[in-house]
């Protein structure tokens, strides 16, 4: 009994010492925060990876985080898929590569063009990536994207791009999407899929937000998918407009020009004021959506100083900026039908209410009927607050 | 033996009992006593000398008149007689004397004990802030007597039974009649009687021959040293065994909560008890199980990190040599060397050492690169947790259940330790307490554990002690109050 | 078990665990992939199917009150059709465990420990269960008293996690692949809800059969509502096409789940639950087997059968080659095709005493 215990005893040491089979210290391993795929001239792709170096020098005791972006680098590979491609990038590090903590996967709109559903998501299959990664197109190359936005950033990127995450910044310029929300709607028949859109100032970005900075890298608009490919982008007042039309919970705020003096203008923030309610029903095989969107705005700045205090000039600016904001909406469902072909509202999905079954929602092929669906905005607008002073 | 007519006969067995005159212990004072000869025997220092020149020799050397028999001139409190020699040894052993004389069959045993005694002091272990502070002594007597002060109650019995071959140790068993089922009072007893050894020691012994599984992690009979715990234990229906020589009272049977469960708790408001007892149960928690977690979580599972504190754990341990669950093995072994280094030093040094200790080695070890600033904050607060567990046998299952826990954290990671935690459910799940069940729903019963229910709702005793009285109060107990 | 006493929760405690670990294993994915969007549907029915069933053969335990059903059948029929019945119980029941511990060990691998070899954990989760059954029934029925709370909590943590992505929109259409379809697919469905049978196995152990009929009704009930909500958030969440190509659909929706950089990582925590309901679910696979066979062949249950018990289960657990053939050839044994062996007995059982009594063959 003696000999078995102290037997035992050996063997349990033997294990804690050189670890099981799944053990990996954590300071071995390399937390990624960025991952970025881009097109290679032939068939291939290049990965590129942006993590934090924990081998600094110095007692590990006094050391705390490093703020800015000097400990981290950035490192590429050219590989036919994206899980060998990762692998191969482990030979270069000290430690096992770890893809819990990507915060965003950036994808060249190159890549997006031709034949992303093949590279990236079928690696979905891949456990170590996680759903809740945010998928950014970029109009450039991913890696310079990347590096972009590592060096120069004026908080710890880690942490930047958690934040990135959860729209912090309060613009609606761009909308974060999640690779799970992005998968679901690519895989789906009834709807279509959005993703945020970036890339470096100095290319001509689509509804480029001109702002002078040393960090070159932008995320502004949204990238439209249909049938797994890219086939247009937002722009950044698009995107807004898309907002409003969705009711995220941002703030959108539009300069318009003002009713009663056209040489000045009105900045209003507008902000959604209950769910959307959306009736759908199929005239002769064509369908018709009627969509109630209710808005709330709030007056932020009047440059012409006329009194709107007086109930018409009130009614004339609600309904001015009522008539602006249906023009935008209009304006964006046309593109999406028309130029487009892509549902990026989820209208299929509400349709799929007056089917009783997969097989006869299957059979009248909603893609092909999106651009001819009559589609009704009613849109109704109250300005509830007006700043600190009375207009 | 018996006692025997002659005086002669009876001191020559005396005697050779206790091996006088080479042993200088014992005294014989010899008397006349209306002509006839008879001894007084006690042992030096158990027996009050005093009490015997007074109230036994003096009456009888002096008076005159003795018609009315032996049991009108003695002068003593408690007298009785006995005609078997070894009770009447046992009798003087235990600090009173015997009387003989000639032609009397019997022996008559006075009550002096006069040894000295500690007085009845404060609590060393569980302290209280709001409840008394007297605390049970080694004097059998002492103990029943604090009992007897806070339930003036007929119904406080105490049955004595001796343990120990050699050493003859008196157990008091008391438990109130009218409440406490008498089949555990029947079995206890039982189980005392059975004990079948030379040397009976302690409380410490004690419980561990009578309880269900001896040497199981998990003590299934408790202990207090304060007599307001064990009398509010006995009004449950519980029993109490006394161990002369042992300041702490061993209660039996119980559950484990009962473990957690303090006295102090009923003289403080429900909410604020409530929020004690659910300290404790996360402390309990913390004390074995956080070190196991934190193993599996930064060698397994690391995706489970908040992204920043992963930056921060991975560079402070960067320099350290080994792995992480060595590092913790080293930090636990050196917190248990501190606390046992204190524990041993006298006085106030003990405290002052192990504060100093613990900064010195934490800080220390750390600058040094042997351990980092996580692991030193995660043993701080399982050596807290510790401490939080009110009975000093627990703590040792705690420690010994974190050394499980931490290998199997270590092996396998949440499994190891989702196995284990299974493992020691189904384990403390069989266990029992003198044929009751150890474990009791948390959440409900008349008693949950958590939230702590105000004392009016007290309504029933634990229904798994089958008392005879099942209702200690009713609904309405606080009848002064309209509408209750 | 002559000291084996159960109150109404144990019973309902014991059978759900029999239940539940379908959910957090491939069932919810499989569900998805037949039935569409009307799985919740097809789940109502199977367990209006199953709780007439467990209703109409519950008079038989009332009819032979202190005996289980293994002593029923050797009564009613003669004693080789009991000794049928027993071996063929549990062989059922070790196919049964052997089975789910493939799973949850494929479902660990996959979510926690890739490269840990296959024996290793599933050695350990059946030495888990052989320890457990050396403590004795009485220790595993209140331990499955105690997880029962923990894995309900779970699943009601995994409900409420998802809140933010919930889209109604997914469960349309409402009838999935047609009402045919629907009806066809509820009678197989059923199966996941058979196991509360093993009420009749130990229905000596209650003080009544009323208890026991208590427990079987409100184990079959809980275990739909969960079944049938957790069904819902998961298609909610995911849509059907996505949904049913996951392995195990409880993790994944874990894995899903986001408030902010705080509050998001989960899947961790999640795997505590798989361990605690597979392992649970072996302790009580294996003490099933161990009661059936000890009642078939009137053995005293101790230390040794336990551990031959564990030998068939043993095998059954390395039988499946693969995740495919586990999941397209030895599983739906199980989830599918077992409710006929499991109600269709009894019920037989049931009819022949009728006839007997009917015809005066046997004495009342």
């Amino acid at each position: 009994m003696k000999k078995f215990s102290l037997l035992l005893g050996c063997i349990i040491c033997l294990l804690l010492l050189s670890g099981c089979w799944d053990k990996s210290e954590l300071e071995d391993s390399t937390f990624t925060v960025l991952l970025g795929i881009d097109k290679a001239d032939d068939q291939d792709i290049i990965i590129t990876v942006a993590f934090p170096l924990t081998q600094t020098q110095g007692g590990g005791a006094n050391e705390g985080m490093n703020n800015g972006s000097g400990d981290y680098t950035v490192m590429s590979v050219k590989a036919v898929t994206v899980v060998e491609g990762l692998n191969m990038l482990s030979t270069k590090l000290s430690g096992p590569l770890a893809l819990y903590s990507v915060k965003t996967i950036v994808i060249s709109r190159e890549l997006a063009e031709n034949d992303m559903m093949r590279h990236v998501f079928s690696s979905w299959r891949y456990k170590e990536i996680r759903n809740t990664t945010n998928v950014l197109i970029s109009e450039c190359k991913a890696a310079e994207f990347i590096e972009a936005r590592i060096n120069a950033s004026p908080i710890d990127p880690l942490r930047q791009e958690e934040l990135l995450l959860e729209q912090i910044n309060d613009s609606a310029y761009y909308k974060p999407v999640q690779l799970l929300e992005l998968l679901t709607s690519l895989k789906s028949d009834s709807a279509d899929g959005i993703a945020m859109y970036g890339g470096l100032i100095k290319e001509s970005l689509p509804g480029e937000i001109p702002i002078k900075a040393e960090n070159k890298s932008q995320v502004s608009g949204l990238a439209v998918f249909h049938d797994a490919k890219i086939v247009g982008v937002l722009n950044s007042s698009e995107a807004q407009t898309y907002g409003m039309l969705t009711q995220s919970k941002t703030k959108k705020i539009l300069t318009i020009p003002d009713p009663l003096d056209p040489e000045s203008d009105i900045v209003v923030s507008i902000l959604p004021a209950g769910k959307n309610k959306i009736n759908s029903l199929i005239n002769n095989d064509i369908p018709v959506f009627n969509i109630d969107i209710k808005l709330k705005c709030t007056i932020e700045c009047i440059q012409s100083e006329i009194d709107y205090t007086s109930f018409e000039n009130y009614n004339i600016l609600t309904e001015y900026v009522k008539q602006h904001c249906v023009e935008k909406m209009a304006d964006l469902i046309a593109k999406t039908q028309k130029e487009y072909n892509a549902d990026i509202l989820k209208l299929g999905d509400k349709l799929a209410y007056n089917f009783r079954t997969v097989s006869e929602w299957e059979s009248y092929n909603w893609s092909e009927k999106y651009k001819d669906a009559e589609i009704n905005l009613n849109v109704n607008l109250e300005i509830e607050q007006t700043g600190i002073m009375i207009p | 033996m018996e006692i025997q007519n002659s005086v002669m006969n009876n001191r020559k067995m005396f005697e050779q009992a206790f091996n006088y005159p080479t042993n200088k212990d014992i005294v014989f004072r010899d008397f006349k006593f209306q002509g006839k000869e008879g001894f007084v025997i006690y042992i030096d220092g158990m027996a009050d000398g005093d009490k015997i020149s007074d109230f036994i020799l003096r009456p009888l050397l002096n008076k005159n008149d003795f018609s009315d028999g032996l049991k009108s001139v003695l002068q003593i409190s408690s007298l009785t007689e006995e005609t078997d020699f070894s009770e009447a040894v046992s009798a003087v052993l235990q600090g009173d004397c015997a009387l003989c004389i000639e032609g009397d069959i019997k022996a008559y045993i006075c009550e002096t004990k006069g040894f000295d005694k500690r007085g009845v002091e404060k609590p060393q272990v569980e302290n209280s802030i709001v409840g008394a502070l007297e605390a049970f002594t080694e004097t059998l007597r002492t103990n029943t007597t604090l009992l007897h002060k806070i339930i003036k109650n007929p119904g406080l019995t105490t049955e004595m039974v001796t343990v120990g071959k050699l050493n003859n140790l008196t157990c008091g068993v008391v438990y109130m009649n009218g409440i406490v089922n008498k089949e555990f009072v029947e079995e206890v007893k039982r189980r005392l009687k059975g004990i079948d050894t030379d040397f009976a020691q302690s409380g410490g012994m004690i419980e561990q021959f009578i309880e269900d599984h001896g040497s199981s992690l998990f003590q299934t009979v408790t202990t207090t040293e304060r007599p307001d715990n064990a009398a509010a234990l006995l009004m449950q229906g519980r029993i109490a065994i006394i161990v002369d020589g042992s300041p702490r009272v061993i209660i039996a049977p119980i559950t484990l909560f009962s473990i957690l469960k303090t006295s102090e708790e009923s003289a403080l408001r429900a909410p604020f008890a409530s929020i004690v007892r659910l300290i404790r149960i996360i402390a309990v928690f913390a004390a074995f199980l956080l070190p196991a977690l934190y193993i599996a979580i930064t060698t397994f599972h690391a995706e489970m990190i908040p992204a920043s504190l992963l930056l921060s754990i991975a560079k402070s341990r960067i320099n350290i040599p080994y792995p992480a669950i060595i590092e913790l093995l080293i930090m636990e072994f050196s917190f248990t060397l501190i606390r046992e280094a204190g524990r041993q030093i006298p006085g106030a040094l003990g405290g002052t050492i192990g504060i100093v200790g613990g900064l010195i080695l934490g800080e220390a070890a750390v600058s040094a690169g042997f351990v980092s600033q996580a692991c030193v904050i995660i043993i701080a607060f399982t050596g807290l947790g510790n401490f939080a567990i009110p009975q000093y046998q627990s703590a040792f299952t705690a420690q010994l259940l974190r050394i499980v826990f931490i290998i199997c954290a270590g092996l396998m990671g949440f499994l190891g330790v989702g196995l284990a935690f299974v493992i020691l459910v189904g384990y403390v799940n069989s266990l029992t307490s003198f044929g009751i069940d150890y474990v009791n729903p948390v959440f409900s019963g008349n008693a949950p554990m958590f939230p702590k229910q105000p004392v009016w709702e007290y309504e029933d005793r634990p229904s798994e002690l089958r008392t005879k009285k099942t209702q200690s109060q009713p609904i309405v107990s606080r009848t002064w109050k309209k509408g209750d | 078990m002559d000291k084996l006493k159960l109150r109404t929760y144990d019973g309902i405690a014991v059978t759900g665990f029999l239940m539940l670990p379908a959910l957090f294993s491939t069932g919810l994915s499989k569900l998805a992939e037949q039935n569409n969007t009307a799985a919740w549907i097809a789940l109502l029915a199977a367990f209006v199917i199953m709780l007439c069933l467990f209703l109409i053969t519950a008079p038989l335990m009332k009819r032979y009150e202190g005996k289980n059903i293994i002593e029923i059948i050797s009564s009613v029929m003669g004693r080789p059709f009991g000794v049928i019945y027993g071996i063929a119980l549990a062989t059922y029941f070790s196919y049964f465990t052997g089975v789910h511990i493939k799973e949850s060990v494929e479902i660990l691998k996959i979510y926690g420990y890739n490269l840990t070899p296959i024996y290793i954990i599933a050695g350990l989760i059946l030495l888990t269960a052989v320890i457990m059954n050396f403590y004795g029934g009485h220790a595993i029925v209140k331990s499955a008293g105690f997880f029962f709370v923990i894995i309900i909590l779970g699943i009601i943590f995994i409900m409420l996690l998802g809140l933010n992505r919930y889209n109604p929109d997914y469960l349309a259409p409402v009838l999935g692949n047609g009402i045919s379809d629907i009806a066809k697919n509820s009678l197989f469905t059923a199966s996941v809800f058979d196991n509360v049978i093993i009420l009749f196995l130990f229905a000596p152990a209650f003080s009544n059969t009323a208890k026991m009929r208590k427990a079987g009704v409100l184990s079959i009930s809980v275990t739909a509502a969960a079944f049938v909500l957790l069904y819902l958030c998961f298609i909610m969440m995911f849509s059907p096409s996505v949904a049913s190509k996951m392995m195990s659909g409880f993790m994944e929706m874990g894995k899903s789940s986001y408030y902010n950089h705080f509050f998001y990582r989960f899947e961790s925590i999640l795997l505590f639950f798989l361990i605690f309901s597979s392992v649970m679910l072996a302790s009580i696979g294996l003490f099933a087997v161990r009661e059936s066979s000890a009642c078939t062949f009137k053995l005293k249950p101790s230390k040794i059968i336990t551990v031959i018990c564990a030998v068939p289960v043993l095998i059954a657990t390395f039988i499946p080659a693969n995740i495919l053939d586990l999941t397209e050839k030895y599983l739906p044994v199980i989830r599918q095709y077992s409710v006929f062996f499991m109600a269709g007995v009894p019920l037989l059982v049931l009819i022949v005493s009728t006839v007997k009594r009917v015809f005066k063959y046997e004495k009342i």
